[in-house]
């Protein structure tokens, strides 16, 4: 491993969507920065700026004001990057399910990586989540340097 | 001969070339420091270098041009105002230059489109109306207690700085945690209200560039402190070596930095105005009249 894939796995930053749940998950999210669980001890910064993120961490349905925003958010976000959907409504829709705001879960807007269960999610949960999105980060990256050297091979 | 050239010149090469890496540790110690206080385990002390490494490896989003130049003329005149500190140069003409560097920051956020740029410029600026007068102030006392800009006079001089000059000291530690954009005047990177202010648009190995331009800041604001006391002190029947003294007011300085970035929380723009300027200025006018009045002052 490189040294920048060793400090990629060290340092995700992390942004916080909440996208119209019950706030249930939010606070949970939070509740990994306090002192009994710590996510900062694997290098975790919470940014409020989706251009230094790595982690999108996105909380409740996708209200249909808020597809636009979100996929926004996500474009601004420089490669490699990686969406966990914090909550099952979040995943599928959860109970809000079928209701007439929203567009059901977050992958019906944009890919997401890694799903966390639960209603409300436990914070452990969330740390499991983001543990497993730290894998995926090298590998997205990896596969985004093939995909630019096979470009590379086309044009010449 | 050589010997000299060794010691006047190799020194301060070395510091220059080890200082981002003394500047990055002393911000991972104090991540830690910091996340103890809280009682949190934290990030490990090499947690800054991890986040450069990782943002060099990152994909940079550019918004336009400028940006880019004037955050790469941030870390070169931070590096050059360094260099100019540990080669001792004029001391007038190297805060100068750490003051462009701010300015390089403040045009960079102008230069931008987004709305947290601007605010942030705006209150970088203000930050710069706050410290620069009160930091050339000292630093003209320092010259008419030295009788000379140049920093080696402050090294030739019959008593340490800290006897004459033990207010404009005191002023420089209140303006300490502007230059090290920490609580409770980390007004332009308010990273709560305005995301990153002057910093919000970069990405990627421009972000990069930046924290490594701040680990040079922080070493060159405990260097700038630590000038205070470069004199051999005899304790007792015991001397100091002066490269002590100077370890330890650095030290002193940062420990400062930690217990009031914890202590204290945001000031608002103007609040910081007022009271730090305030101040300041009657500690050094008071450090002024001591000078004046005890004749220690060489025209
Ligand atoms: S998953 Fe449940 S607790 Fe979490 S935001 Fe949705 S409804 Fe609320």
């Amino acid at each position: 491993m490189s040294l920048t894939e060793i400090s990629r796995k060290k340092s995700p930053w992390v942004i916080h969507v909440g996208t119209g749940g019950c706030n249930g998950c939010d606070l949970e999210i939070l509740a990994c920065l306090t002192p009994r669980y710590d996510v900062s001890r694997f290098g975790v910064m919470s940014t409020g700026n989706p251009k230094h993120a790595d982690v999108m961490l996105v909380v409740g349905p996708v209200t249909i004001k808020y597809k636009e925003i979100i996929k926004n958010l996500y474009d601004q976000m420089p490669d490699p990057k990686v969406v966990i959907s914090v909550g099952t409504c979040a995943s599928t829709g959860g109970i809000y399910q079928g209701c007439y705001g929203h567009c059901g879960g977050v992958d019906k807007v944009v890919p997401v990586d890694v799903y966390v269960p639960g209603c409300n999610v436990r914070p452990e949960a969330v740390i499991d989540g983001l543990v497993l999105a730290l894998d995926i980060l090298n590998e997205k990256e990896r596969k985004i340097l093939e995909e630019k050297k096979a470009k590379a091979k086309g044009a010449a | 001969m050589a010997d000299n050239i060794l010691i006047t010149y190799g020194v301060p090469l070395l510091l220059l070339i080890l200082s981002p890496i003394i500047g990055g540790l002393l911000i991972g110690i104090d991540r830690k420091v910091t996340a103890r206080i809280q009682n949190r385990s934290g990030p490990p002390i090499v947690q800054p270098f991890y986040d450069t490494f990782k943002l060099f490896g990152k994909e940079d989003k550019i918004v336009n041009k400028t940006y880019l130049v004037f955050g790469a003329a941030y870390l070169l005149t931070v590096i050059l105002s360094l260099a100019l500190l540990l080669f001792q140069y004029d001391l007038l003409i190297t805060t100068f230059i750490f003051g462009l560097s701010f300015i390089f920051l403040v045009l960079a956020g102008y230069s931008t489109r987004s709305q947290f740029g601007n605010v942030g410029a705006t209150r970088e600026l203000m930050q710069m109306l706050t410290y620069e007068p009160i930091l050339l102030f000292a630093v003209f006392l320092i010259r008419l207690v030295t009788g000379s800009f140049e920093i080696e006079s402050i090294y030739s001089a019959a008593q340490p700085l800290l006897y004459t000059l033990p207010l404009a000291l005191l002023a420089i530690f209140i303006i300490l945690p502007i230059k090290a954009r920490k609580s409770p005047f980390d007004i332009a990177e308010a990273h709560q209200e305005i995301a990153q202010g002057p910093e919000t648009e970069y990405s990627g190995k421009y972000l990069g560039l930046l924290l490594t331009a701040h680990f040079f800041e922080m070493f060159f604001i405990l260097w700038f402190v630590s000038l205070f006391f470069v004199k051999d002190v005899a304790l007792g029947g015991l001397v100091i070596p002066g490269v002590i003294m100077q370890v330890l007011m650095m030290l002193v300085a940062y420990v400062f930095l930690i217990v009031v970035d914890n202590a204290t929380a945001r000031l608002r723009v103007d609040q910081m105005l007022k009271q730090v300027f305030i101040v300041g200025m009657v500690l050094l006018i008071i450090n002024l009249i001591y000078i004046i009045v005890t004749g220690r002052w060489i025209a």
